[in-house]
């Protein structure tokens, strides 16, 4: 045994290096999809144990919200949108998937706290299958929204096919703010508070329940910078009402997206490194 | 042939005295800024690993074992020093990792697989054969929580073992459940150790120690102090232990 003379230097990760020869471990794995894909499966399953209606959960909490909100709005208040079940319901729909998906991505590299500090796994493999969990109620509500489409009248036109890139748009955002918050998460339990009430004011400021356009022009630039209102907006024309998105709306939700995304990439992968002395 | 290669690696732990996990507490307390314990668990460790090697590692409760293995697998980076890995690895540091008491036997061992990183095509049969190594066949579909304690154990070792990587990271895991499972345990690990695996393993038990290990490390207060044949480092180990603890210490050891 011979003493090295280096001093520890707590904290840093300078001069400290492991080389598991990688490409050995992931001859082992390759690719971690099929663990996301069991993580996820296991969420959702436990997610509805002991319940007597199950997996209908997922379609009955969205659709009871769907009709208070049309019964205050629209028959209380009397908005006058057109299409309004429709309209109301993928604004519901999409929300739910956003703040569903980043309240449990963001709190799941301490929910898997305990397979992460025993076993050496791409952390970002908790946060994938949380939004991958939150992704398989969206699919259910997706179809029911179908359902209501065709219910109400209004089938899908030609523009729809600007929602395949929208769904693009809304998962890179959640990813990106998912990842971005997680791992700040674990060392400060507050982000979970701070997301809360964000997600909870979010709901209001962004048009889910009424349409940009009733929002006063000198307030508008609010909806055009809040990423999940241009997603919901740009969704409702080429689902709802069957129009063609602004090109350069469009091309700006896309980028906007995508720099989150890319961003809380970046941050995800500086901080990962240690968060497993937190846990 | 060296398997896991360690150089003068070091890992000190900053342990707070009062942690402070709120942003609150951390601007109430900006004026008095936290204090901590440096703990060293880790000071200049140099150890080569042989292929095929089954090496025990003993040391007292907070000597370094457990860190040791989790740098070597790569769960905690070092201050300063290397570790150079030869071969697929699998750190086993706790059973049933994962497991959930709602889901049934197949599902939990299915999920703790994909943990392990059994290859997607092998591992319902691999599955299969876990389920039934731990000879609960008869509880495949069975929810977790209808099993005794030792029927988990049984499920997650048998899992945990159908890893089949060069190299295995044993954190006190050898034999689980009773007297004629853990007869089986001592079978598989004469298998593997017949078919050249390379075991690392941390125990507080001398007597498998001694039984299975080819070469003993001896741990103390973050440095090797010992490496060699079993027989030899136990009694070096005991001496350690006589030496600077009351024999009541050693005996919870």
């Amino acid at each position: 045994m011979t003493s090295s003379s280096s001093l520890a230097s707590e904290g840093a990760t300078a001069g400290g290096r492991v080389t598991p020869a990688r490409s050995m471990r992931s001859s082992r794995r390759r690719g971690y999809g099929w663990l996301v894909l069991q993580f996820a499966l296991k969420d959702f399953k436990i997610r509805y144990t002991h319940s007597v209606l199950g997996y209908l959960w997922s379609v009955i909490n969205p659709v009871i919200f769907f009709v208070l909100y049309y019964v205050v709005f629209s028959v209380f208040m009397r908005f006058e949108i057109p299409k309004y079940p429709a309209f109301l319901l993928l604004g519901v729909v999409l929300w739910n998937f956003f703040s569903e998906g980043s309240a449990h991505g963001t709190g799941a590299l301490l929910a898997r706290g305990d397979i992460l500090s025993k076993m050496v796994l791409p952390r970002e493999v908790v946060v994938y299958s949380a939004l991958l969990s939150a992704a398989l109620t969206f699919v259910i509500n997706l179809v029911v929204l179908l359902a209501v489409l065709w219910l109400t009248g209004s089938p899908l036109k030609p523009p729809a096919i600007c929602f395949l890139l929208l769904l693009v748009d809304l998962a890179a955002l959640t990813l990106g703010i998912t990842l971005l918050l997680s791992p700040i998460y674990v060392r400060f339990r507050d982000i979970g508070y701070l997301w809360g009430i964000v997600l909870q004011a979010g709901f209001w400021i962004t048009p889910i329940l009424y349409s940009e356009l009733m929002v006063p022009a000198k307030w508008r630039w609010i909806v055009w910078c809040n990423p999940i209102g241009r997603i919901i907006t740009d969704s409702r024309r080429v689902i709802v009402y069957g129009l063609w998105p602004g090109g350069r709306g469009l091309l700006i939700t896309t980028l906007y997206s995508l720099g989150i995304c890319v961003v809380g990439a970046l941050v995800f992968r500086k901080l990962q490194g240690r968060v497993v002395e937190y846990l | 042939m060296v398997a896991i290669e360690v150089r003068g690696v070091h890992k000190t732990f900053r342990i707070p005295h009062e942690r402070h996990t709120t942003l609150t507490e951390r601007v109430l307390n900006v004026f008095r800024p936290t204090s901590y314990e440096r703990f060293e668990a880790l000071a200049g460790v140099d150890l080569d690993i042989e292929r095929g090697a089954f090496v025990g590692v003993i040391g007292r409760n907070g000597s370094g074992k457990s860190t040791l293995l989790k740098v070597m697998a790569g769960l905690l980076l070092p201050d300063a020093g290397t570790v150079q890995v030869e071969g697929s690895m699998s750190e086993l540091l706790e059973l049933g990792l994962g497991f959930s008491p709602e889901l049934t036997v197949r599902e939990n061992v299915t999920l703790y697989a994909a943990i392990l990183g059994y290859p997607r095509r092998e591992a319902p049969a691999r599955v299969e054969q876990a389920i039934r190594f731990a000879e609960l066949e008869r509880f495949t579909d069975a929810k977790l929580k209808n099993l005794s304690t030792g029927m988990c154990m049984r499920l997650g070792f048998a899992t945990a073992l159908q890893a089949d990587t060069d190299i295995m990271l044993l954190d006190e895991i050898l034999a689980v459940g009773d007297a004629e499972f853990q007869h089986k345990c001592v079978d598989m690990f004469h298998d593997l150790k017949r078919r050249g695996k390379t075991i690392v393993l941390v125990s507080h038990d001398l007597e498998q120690v001694r039984q299975f290990c080819s070469s003993v490390v001896v741990f103390d207060r973050g440095r090797v102090v010992g490496v060699g044949a079993p027989a030899a480092m136990i009694t070096r180990y005991l001496e350690l232990v006589g030496e600077t603890d009351p024999p009541a210490d050693a005996a919870v050891i």
